[in-house]
């Protein structure tokens, strides 16, 4: 099965942060290495919960490190390890976007992965100043910046660079091209100021699991994190999501999608049970308050996807048992407590995984859709 | 007591391949490895090893090209400039990271957001160059026919700095209170929304991050026309400027000086770095032979080339041995800041358009030097005794080569001389820099 970890601040649980040992701005890079030494395929950076209502309220790790430079910064401090990062589209440019992954990417050796964030959040618009779209637009929007960035990181062949001292031609120019991209929401000319990442593309991560957002997802996405509460409705909307992969002219093969699980374990059952009461009655009143007023916006519940309670050897049962039963191809892990969750996942859950033949003892690949199992993508300019 | 020498300041001003032109060409430079890790961890460890006070990335937000199409007889330009020092920030401890980014291209919040992030994650050694970006080609690939005009976007580069400045400010240094037991992750009434409302920007805030370590980034500009000066008076605390001449950049520093005064603002708040581009050899004549042998290395087409590109003024079709047409070119667009350094230096020099040519190839119109340690130490000392400089921003021919070279054999000379510091005393970018933190608008 394939396992990517969500790292943000203490954890994913709201109260996260009163329960981990960790300092108030937590290290990112001994989870990731942690990540790289259990055979993890990637983590992935972003978001964290981020409104001025939730920061505001005092009791919450309301910090929010922009997912980009903190990917920067632990790529030197893994060597395999897939990183991915959020970026929010509704703000952004396709070209810095597309450049940002490319220079990571080549930096990286071909280890990123763009997590396409399609939230249109009203506190991060005030931020902006942008007039909201009309969801319709947004994702007509969202779909056009994904082709301009496919177009960009394809704007310069594989094959570009030669650097030959002797007749003095760094690159062929005819290798390189501009893009000439005039749509409704976008005009770019290109070409892309950085040569064609390592991967070609790298890996698209998406999560949005309304109807618009799986649209996209279909057309677009190399990998899903859904949400889903039961096994029939894993495997039903993994069996939809395949669907609509295949009438997007897509191999629904060539879709990677995991299951977000938040775990929350302990030795036994009970004591699970007791520890998630413990974290639950931790959460502030006041951000309990802001937590409730912020629901709907923030797609916090969906987003948190499955909550596990229970021990380390039940959990990696149901793990398997779902990928068996073809409701998702592995897990998204959302530790509710780091590290806490995190060692308790790396150290017992992951050993019993490995036994069962689902894990990786070492990594046969050096790049993200190694790791993955996607090809690399062809470059349409070099037919 | 005597007062300690004035001390020089160190930038190593990155390009892939290197500053001259044909820098990529020479046999030392790993030019198929311009885009690995290794390759800049080398760099910038080797920065780390002089003691340098900064990395610093440039922009370019288009590919070069030459009748439409790329022109690949010269290496690539920047990478993504906040990218690599984030990259480069994980594999140095002291020395600091200086990112271009464009105040026309961004919104206030994203990039208030990176900077303070690359602060955080640097442990307080973030700078960010500030530029306008001017060139069509860059507007073209950010959905905009032509760049705005100069003085829109110097109001738009002030407006964006007072929301950028008001974000990184918008906590206090002790909001962050991790009271476990009390359930209090921090002080509300140590955080302040924005509500900064412009005509180009309206940001609520607070930002999302506690204040970087640093409070600001510090905040570098090179921008060298009238209103670029001004926008430096206001807001830089140190600035990057092309001056070939120790009189010219005398006067340069001191109505800097004078224009800061007029916002309040006292000298020792900027670090004056011109470009510097050092060719250093044993000896005089192993320099000059290396200035020759890379000269040799620049093919006709590219010197020709780069010179219309910096001019913005088509030499293609001229004798090369014709004077430069100085005047035309000053007529038919005006130029840019360094365009007019660049002006300057040929009239100075008599020019012809391949002398021109060479002397651009050379050194992106930064002052070149081609000689020993000490006499490159010599020059440099005597900038700094008369005041033409804080130090300056090194712009080495090719990589790594000639920046082992500098750290190996010129820096050990200027600490000799007392002139350039031993060791890092401080941590962070603005203690070598000898730059206050921001105060910022919780404190006391």
């Amino acid at each position: 099965m394939h396992l990517t970890l969500s790292l943000t601040g203490h954890g994913c649980h709201p109260a996260a942060w009163r329960q981990s040992s960790g300092p108030a701005l937590p290290g990112y890079r001994a989870p990731m290495q942690r990540a790289e030494a259990a055979g993890l395929d990637a983590v992935l950076l972003g978001p964290a919960l981020g409104s001025p209502g939730l920061l505001l309220s005092g009791g919450a790790d309301a910090v929010q490190l922009d997912p980009m430079p903190l990917l920067g910064s632990l790529v030197p401090h893994s060597r395999v390890i897939g990183l991915g990062a959020s970026v929010f589209m509704s703000h952004t440019e396709p070209f810095h976007t597309a450049r940002a992954f490319a220079v990571l990417d080549n930096l990286s050796a071909g280890r990123t992965a763009w997590c396409v964030d399609t939230q249109q959040l009203d506190y991060v618009a005030a931020d902006f100043g942008h007039l909201p779209l009309s969801v319709a637009a947004r994702y007509a929007r969202a779909r056009e910046y994904i082709e301009v960035v496919k177009q960009l990181w394809d704007s310069w062949q594989d094959d570009t660079i030669i650097a030959d001292k002797p007749s003095g031609i760094f690159a062929h120019g005819t290798k390189v091209h501009r893009i000439d991209h005039a749509g409704d929401y976008f005009t770019v000319r290109g070409p892309l100021t950085a040569i064609r990442p390592r991967q070609g593309r790298p890996v698209i991560v998406q999560w949005d699991m309304s109807a618009e957002g799986l649209a996209l997802a279909a057309a677009t996405a190399d990998v899903f994190l859904a949400s889903c509460q039961t096994l029939a409705e894993a495997q039903a909307f993994s069996t939809s999501l395949r669907a609509a992969t295949a009438a997007a002219g897509r191999d629904p093969a060539a879709l990677r999608i995991l299951l977000n699980i938040t775990p929350i374990l302990a030795a036994s059952a009970a004591a699970a049970e007791a520890r998630a009461a413990t974290l639950d009655a931790a959460v502030p009143p006041a951000l309990a308050g802001a937590l409730i007023a912020e629901a709907g916006d923030t797609l916090l519940a969906t987003r948190s996807g499955l909550r596990f309670i229970g021990t380390a050897a039940s959990l990696a049962e149901q793990m398997c048992a779902w990928v068996a039963a073809g409701a998702c191809d592995g897990w998204n892990l959302r530790p509710a407590v780091l590290p806490d969750d995190l060692d308790a996942l790396l150290s017992e859950v992951a050993p019993l995984l490995r036994r069962a033949g689902q894990l990786r003892t070492a990594y046969a690949g050096a790049t993200l859709r190694e790791h993955l199992g996607l090809a690399r993508p062809a470059n349409p300019n070099a037919a | 007591m005597a007062t300690p020498p004035k001390q020089l300041h160190f930038g190593l001003f990155t390009y892939p391949g290197g500053h001259h032109i044909a820098g990529w060409r020479h046999p030392s430079t790993p030019s198929s490895e311009l885009m690995t890790l290794d390759f800049w961890r080398n760099m910038a460890q080797l920065g780390e090893r002089g003691k340098f006070d900064l990395f610093f990335v440039g922009d370019t937000l288009f590919t070069r090209e030459k009748d439409g199409r790329f022109f690949g007889r010269q290496a690539f330009s920047n990478p993504d400039p906040i990218s690599l020092c984030s990259v480069v920030s994980a594999v140095t401890e002291r020395i600091g990271v200086v990112a271009t980014l464009s105040t026309t291209y961004h919104e206030p919040y994203a990039i208030a957001s990176k900077f303070a992030t690359l602060d955080h994650v640097s442990g307080g050694r973030a700078g960010w160059n500030i530029v306008t970006t001017w060139e069509d080609r860059a507007s073209q690939n950010f959905s905009r026919a032509t760049a705005l005009p100069k003085d829109d976007r110097y109001a738009r580069g002030t407006d964006f700095m007072r929301a950028c400045t008001a974000l990184w400010d918008s906590w206090g240094d002790d909001a962050l209170l991790m009271d476990r037991a009390g359930g209090r992750f921090l002080d509300p009434s140590r955080i302040q929304a924005v509500h900064h409302r412009s005509d180009s920007f309206d940001v609520a805030g607070p930002l999302r991050q506690p204040r970087p370590p640093q409070g600001w980034p510090v905040l570098v500009q090179a921008g060298a026309s009238p209103p670029g000066r001004r926008f430096a008076a206001q807001i830089a605390e140190a600035i990057f400027t092309a001056q070939t001449n120790m009189a010219e950049a005398q006067a340069f520093r001191s109505s800097t000086h004078a224009l800061m005064a007029e916002y309040g603002r006292p000298p020792e708040a900027v670090v004056i770095m011109p470009g510097l581009s050092p060719l250093v050899a044993d000896t005089e004549a192993a320099a000059k032979r290396l200035e020759e042998e890379l000269a040799e290395l620049v093919h006709p087409e590219v010197a020709i080339w780069m010179l219309s590109e910096n001019l913005y003024f088509n030499f293609y079709d001229r004798d090369p041995d014709d004077p430069m047409p100085i005047e035309e070119v000053r007529a038919s667009r005006t130029p840019t800041s360094n365009g007019e350094s660049i002006l300057r230096a040929c009239a100075r020099g008599n020019l012809t358009i391949g002398q021109a040519a060479r002397h651009v190839a050379r050194s992106r119109a930064h002052q070149s030097f081609v000689g020993t340690p000490e006499q490159l130490a010599d020059l440099m000392q005597a900038w700094l005794e008369a005041g033409a400089c804080d130090g300056f921003n090194l712009l080495p021919p090719y990589f790594p080569t000639q920046l082992e070279v500098f750290v190996e054999e010129v820096v050990p000379v200027l600490q000799r001389r007392g002139i350039y510091r031993r060791d890092y005393e401080g941590t962070t970018l603005r203690e070598h820099l000898g730059l206050k933190r921001p105060p910022g608008r919780h404190a006391g």
